[in-house]
C-alpha cells in the first residue's frame, strides 16, 4: 500500500545507525540458524503496533493496523517478491499470464488449497470478493478492479454478477475495458488485497443479489473471522491490547512452527522499543533515537533494508507569494543549494540512499542513468538564481524579477525530528545562497490542509512511501491538481504525461516497457526539479536473537514465516 | 430528595445539549477532514472514492442538517458509528470504561487509605519531625508531574530491575489472571494515586487543625470518650466536608481515566481511545466521549451535593 508518510512513521522512514550497526546488505539474516539445527516447533511471534486494527476485512480496511492483521489469514492469487518487488504466485502458480493486447489476465490456482476449516478454495471465492468491493459504500479499493468488463454494471445492480470474471476449474479469467497496467498487481488480490471465504461471507451478503442497498460492510465476521488460507487463524481481540492469532495446520505452504502470531498494541515506538528489550515483542522496527541503546542488548540482532519512501522539499510553482518557485532553474539553485549527502550522514548516519528522482533506487523501475546527482555547490546556485533573473540586495537576500524580495516559509511537521533538522539545515544554507526561509513547525493534519492544492504555500518538507508496483499518475500527471488531490506542486509536463499515461495504459505492461516509461518520467523530475529529493532512509529493526530464519526484505518481511522457530 | 434529584436532572438538560451544540461545532469548524485523516494520504485512492466515502459518512451535508440528524439520532440513545472501526462509538466507550475504572477506583482507593491518615497524623504531631517529614512528602508529591514518575517507574522498576512489568494490562498468555493483573496494576495506579496521596494530607491537616480546637472536641474529651474514637468520629469525619468539594467531579475523571498514565504504562482505557479519536477526527466518538463525560459530570455534582448532607446533617438538600 502507498501512503503518505506519516509523522509518525519515523520508525520506517527514518532508520538509523551507527559504527556498530548492521550489515548493509538488504534481506540479510541476523537469526538465520545453522543448516544443521533442527527446527523446534511452539512459541509466540509478537510484534508491536501502535494502533488497534480499525477492522480485520481488507474491503472497507484504510489502514496498516488492520492490514498487518488480515493479510495473516485473507491472501491474493499473487504477492510481491520479497527480494525484487515484482510480482509472483501465491495461490495462484505464478504470475497471471497477460494477453497482448493487455485486456486479458489469466490466473491458474495452485492444487489442493484449503481453508482453515477444511473447505476447498475456489475461483467463486476471488469473484466473490471482486464483487463485494463493488457493492461496499465504505470501500476505497474499487479503482483497483473497476475496468473489469461488467463490474460498473454489477456496481449499479443492473447484473447479478461481472460478466469479466470467468472461471473454468483452476484457471481464472478476467477481461479488462481498458488496458491499466498497475491494476494487474492489484488484481491478484480481487482489489481488497485479500480474498474473503465467499462460504462464510455468503450467509450475510448473498452476491447474486440486485439490491445495491446491501453489502458486507457491517456484518460480525469483519471483526471476528472465522476461517483462513493464511498461516494464522484469528483467534481472539481484545481492544486496546493484542490480536491473537494460531497457527493454521492447513497452511499450504505448511502448518507453522510457532504457535501464534500475535499482534501487541502499545502506546508508541518507544514502548515498544521496552518490550523489545524486555523480550516482550519478537522483532520490530524501531525509531532512530532507540538505536544505539538496542545495539548494546546481548539478546538483540539488528536488521536493515531499503526502503520505498523518501523525504522531499517540495516546492509550489504556482504560488503567489513566491513566485519565483515556477522557474525551473530556481528549483535547481535550491537543490544545489543544499547539502544532501551530509543530512543523509547526520540524520539517517549514513544509512540512507541520495533521492535523485520519484523512483527510490531500490525499486525495479529506477535508473540511475541521466540523473543529475545535484550536489552542495553554491556558486552554481547563484549562478543559476541570477541567470534566471534575482539580483543581489544589499541585505544579501536576493529581489526577484518584480522587486520583492526572495523570502518564503518552508513548512513541516512537528515532532518528526528528522524534518525539523532539515528545515533548520535548508534555513542555514539558502540563507547563504541569498534566499530567506521563515520556518513554521505545525501538526501533521495542518500540514496536509495547507499543502493542499488551492492553498497559498511556497515549500513544505513530507515524504512519500511508495508500493512495489510503480504508479506515480496521482503524483505528478498535470490532471492531478484540483482539491484532494496529490500535485499539489503544480507540475505539469508534457513528456512527464505521456510517460505516466504510458506507465498505466500500456498496452505493453512489460516491466521492461514501463521501467522506460518511469525513467522517462525521473529524468524529467530530475531536471525540473518540481521537488528537492532528498534520500531514502533504511528501515532498520530489531529482532530476538532466539528467533531463527527470520530473513526480512524489503518487499516482505513474513515472507517465509510458516518456518520461522524459537531457539532455546 | 427526589424532588432534589429530579429538579437537578431537569436542569441538566439545556446544559447537555448547549455541551452537544459546541462539541459538534468545534469539532466540524476545526481544521483537517476526517476522510483525507482517513486514507492518510493513499494516493492510489481517488478523489472519487474519497467524495463515496465522504458522503456515504454523510459529511457532504449542510452543517446544520448534520446536526439535526444528530440530534434525533441522540434523542433515540443512537450516538453513531465510528468513522474507523465502523463499530457503534457507545460500544467502544463502554469496552473502555472498565480499564480505566481499574485504576481510577483503585488508585482513589489508595490515595484516601494513605493520603487521609497521613494528614490526620501530621495534625496531632503538629510542629514536630512527622509533621515536616509529611509537608515535604506533600510538597514534592505535589511537584513530581505524573507522567514523569510513570516513566520513572518505567524505567528503574520495568526495564532496570525488572520487577514489575512495564506496562499493559496482563502479560501474553495470562488474561484473566487476577494476580497478573494486579501485578500490572502497580505502576498506574501509584503513579495515579500520588497526586492525591500528596494532596489529600495538606488539605486535612489544616482541617483537623481547626476541628481539635471546637468545643465539641473537648467535650468529646471531657465525657470520656477515648482518644481513638474522638479522633476518628468527631474530628475526622468532620474534616472530610472539604474533601466532599474535592471530590465533585470526581466520577467523571474516574471514568475519563488519565490519558498520561494510560499512555505511559500502554493501558488501553477511555483517555486513550478518546486521544486517539481526536487525532482521527472521529466525530461519532468524540461527541458520545464527550457526551458521557459530561453527564458524568453533572451526575457527579448532584452525588456531591448528596454526599454533603450525608457527611453534615446540618445541611438539606431541597
Amino acid at each position: 500500500m502507498r501512503r503518505l508518510v506519516a509523522i509518525l512513521g519515523v520508525a520506517t522512514l527514518v532508520a538509523v545507525s551507527c559504527s556498530s550497526g548492521p550489515t548493509g546488505t538488504p534481506g540479510g539474516s541476523p537469526t538465520a540458524a545453522a543448516a544443521t539445527e533442527k527446527p523446534v516447533p511452539g512459541g509466540n511471534i509478537v510484534v508491536g503496533a501502535i494502533s488497534d486494527p480499525k477492522t480485520m476485512q481488507p474491503v472497507i480496511a484504510t489502514d496498516t493496523a488492520s492490514s498487518a492483521v488480515w493479510q495473516q489469514f485473507y491472501l491474493g492469487l499473487t504477492r510481491t517478491n520479497r527480494e525484487t518487488g515484482e510480482t509472483e504466485g501465491q495461490l495462484a502458480v505464478d504470475a497471471p499470464k497477460v494477453s497482448s493486447d493487455g485486456l486479458t489476465v489469466t490466473y491458474t490456482l495452485r492444487d489442493n488449497l484449503v481453508w482453515s476449516d477444511g473447505t476447498p478454495f475456489s475461483a467463486d471465492d476471488y469473484k466473490y470478493t471482486v464483487e463485494a468491493v463493488m457493492r461496499s459504500k465504505k470501500t476505497v479499493r474499487k479503482s483497483a478492479v473497476n475496468t473489469i468488463v461488467g463490474a460498473k454494471d454489477y456496481e449499479a445492480g443492473k447484473a447479478d454478477s461481472i460478466s469479466g470474471i470467468k472461471a473454468d476449474g483452476k484457471t481464472i479469467a478476467i477481461t479488462l475495458e481498458k488496458v491499466f497496467c498497475p491494476a494487474i498487481a492489484g488484481l491478484g488480490g480481487a482489489g481488497a488485497g485479500g480474498i474473503l471465504p465467499s462460504a462464510k461471507f455468503k450467509t450475510v451478503w448473498d452476491n447474486k443479489t440486485t439490491d445495491v442497498t446491501k453489502n458486507i460492510d457491517d456484518n460480525p465476521m469483519n471483526d471476528k473471522p472465522t476461517v483462513s488460507m493464511g498461516p494464522f487463524i484469528f483467534k481472539d481481540f481484545t481492544p486496546g491490547v493484542q490480536v491473537t492469532m494460531t497457527k493454521n495446520p492447513k497452511y499450504f505452504r505448511g502448518e507453522p512452527l510457532a504457535d501464534q502470531y500475535i499482534i501487541k498494541t502499545y502506546a508508541d515506538q518507544t514502548a515498544i522499543k521496552n518490550a523489545l528489550i524486555t523480550g516482550e515483542v519478537t522483532y520490530n522496527t524501531v525509531n532512530a533515537s532507540d538505536f544505539d541503546d538496542l545495539t548494546k542488548n546481548a539478546a538483540l540482532s539488528p536488521y536493515r533494508f531499503k526502503s520505498l519512501s523518501y523525504n522531499y522539499i517540495g516546492w509550489n510553482a504556482k504560488s503567489a507569494k513566491a513566485p519565483w518557485l515556477a522557474n525551473k532553474s530556481v528549483r535547481q539553485a535550491l537543490w544545489y543549494g543544499i547539502d544532501v549527502d551530509t543530512i543523509i550522514k547526520k540524520i539517517v548516519f549514513g544509512y540512507g540512499t541520495k533521492a535523485l528522482a520519484h523512483n527510490p533506487p531500490v525499486s525495479w523501475a529506477y535508473d540511475a542513468a541521466g540523473l543529475t546527482d545535484y550536489k552542495l555547490d553554491t556558486a552554481k546556485a547563484k549562478q543559476l538564481l541570477e541567470s534566471a533573473g534575482a539580483k543581489m540586495g544589499a541585505d544579501g537576500i536576493y529581489r526577484w524579477t518584480d522587486g520583492s524580495p526572495m523570502k518564503m516559509r518552508i513548512e513541516t511537521n512537528q515532532g518528526n525530528n528528522a524534518r525539523e533538522t532539515i528545515l533548520q539545515v535548508a534555513q542555514e544554507q539558502y540563507k547563504a545562497i541569498g534566499i530567506q526561509i521563515d520556518p513554521l513547525l505545525e501538526s501533521f493534519n495542518q500540514l496536509l490542509d495547507r499543502t493542499d492544492p488551492g492553498t497559498d504555500y511556497e515549500g513544505f518538507i513530507i515524504g512519500w512511501s511508495l508500493g512495489a508496483d510503480p504508479d506515480p499518475y496521482s503524483i505528478w500527471h498535470s490532471s492531478q491538481q484540483g482539491k484532494g488531490q496529490f500535485n499539489n506542486v503544480g507540475f505539469s509536463s508534457p513528456a512527464a504525461d505521456k510517460a505516466l499515461e504510458d506507465n498505466r495504459n500500456g498496452p505493453d505492461c512489460s516491466k521492461a516497457a514501463r521501467k522506460v516509461a518511469n525513467h522517462t518520467l525521473d529524468v524529467t523530475l530530475n531536471q525540473e526539479a518540481p521537488y528537492t529529493f532528498l534520500y531514502s532512509g533504511d528501515t532498520i529493526g530489531f529482532a530476538q536473537k532466539t528467533l531463527q530464519n527470520f530473513k526480512p526484505f524489503t518487499f516482505s518481511r513474513e515472507w517465509n514465516i510458516e518456518t520461522w522457530w524459537f531457539k532455546k | 430528595m427526589t424532588r432534589f434529584m429530579v429538579r437537578r436532572l431537569l436542569q441538566a438538560i439545556p446544559t447537555l445539549f448547549g455541551i452537544l451544540l459546541l462539541t459538534f461545532l468545534l469539532t466540524r469548524l476545526s481544521p483537517s477532514d476526517p476522510v483525507n485523516l482517513m486514507v492518510a494520504g493513499n494516493f492510489d485512492i481517488t478523489r472519487e472514492e474519497r467524495e463515496a466515502l465522504r458522503q456515504d459518512l454523510g459529511l457532504n451535508d449542510p452543517l446544520p442538517i448534520q446536526f439535526v440528524r444528530y440530534v434525533s439520532s441522540v434523542a433515540r440513545l443512537d450516538f453513531g458509528n465510528s468513522f474507523y472501526y465502523h463499530r457503534p462509538a457507545v460500544n467502544l466507550i463502554a469496552e473502555r470504561i472498565p480499564n480505566s475504572l481499574q485504576i481510577s477506583l483503585l488508585s482513589l482507593a489508595v490515595a484516601l487509605v494513605v493520603g487521609v491518615p497521613l494528614g490526620v497524623l501530621a495534625a496531632y504531631r503538629r510542629g514536630r519531625l512527622t509533621d515536616h517529614a509529611i509537608r515535604i512528602f506533600s510538597v514534592a508529591g505535589h511537584a513530581i508531574p505524573t507522567f514523569w514518575f510513570g516513566l520513572l517507574f518505567v524505567t528503574v522498576m520495568g526495564l532496570e530491575l525488572r520487577w514489575f512489568p512495564i506496562g499493559s494490562m496482563n502479560a501474553i498468555g495470562k488474561e484473566g489472571d487476577l494476580a497478573d493483573r494486579l501485578w500490572h496494576l502497580a505502576g498506574p495506579v501509584l503513579a495515579a494515586s500520588l497526586a492525591g496521596i500528596a494532596l489529600y494530607p495538606r488539605y486535612l491537616r489544616t482541617e483537623v487543625l481547626e476541628i481539635i480546637g471546637q468545643d465539641y472536641v473537648r467535650t468529646a474529651h471531657a465525657k470520656g470518650l477515648g482518644k481513638r474514637a474522638v479522633t476518628w468520629v468527631h474530628v475526622v469525619r468532620n474534616s472530610l466536608i472539604p474533601m466532599v468539594t474535592l471530590f465533585g467531579g470526581i466520577l467523571a475523571i474516574v471514568l475519563n481515566g488519565s490519558l498520561i498514565i494510560e499512555q505511559v504504562f500502554n493501558w488501553p482505557g477511555l483517555g486513550r481511545l478518546l486521544f486517539e479519536a481526536l487525532t482521527n477526527k472521529d466525530y461519532p466518538v468524540i461527541q458520545a466521549a464527550v457526551l458521557a463525560g459530561s453527564g458524568l459530570l453533572l451526575v457527579s455534582y448532584i452525588v456531591r451535593d448528596i454526599a454533603y448532607a450525608w457527611v453534615d446533617p446540618r445541611i438539606k438538600v431541597r
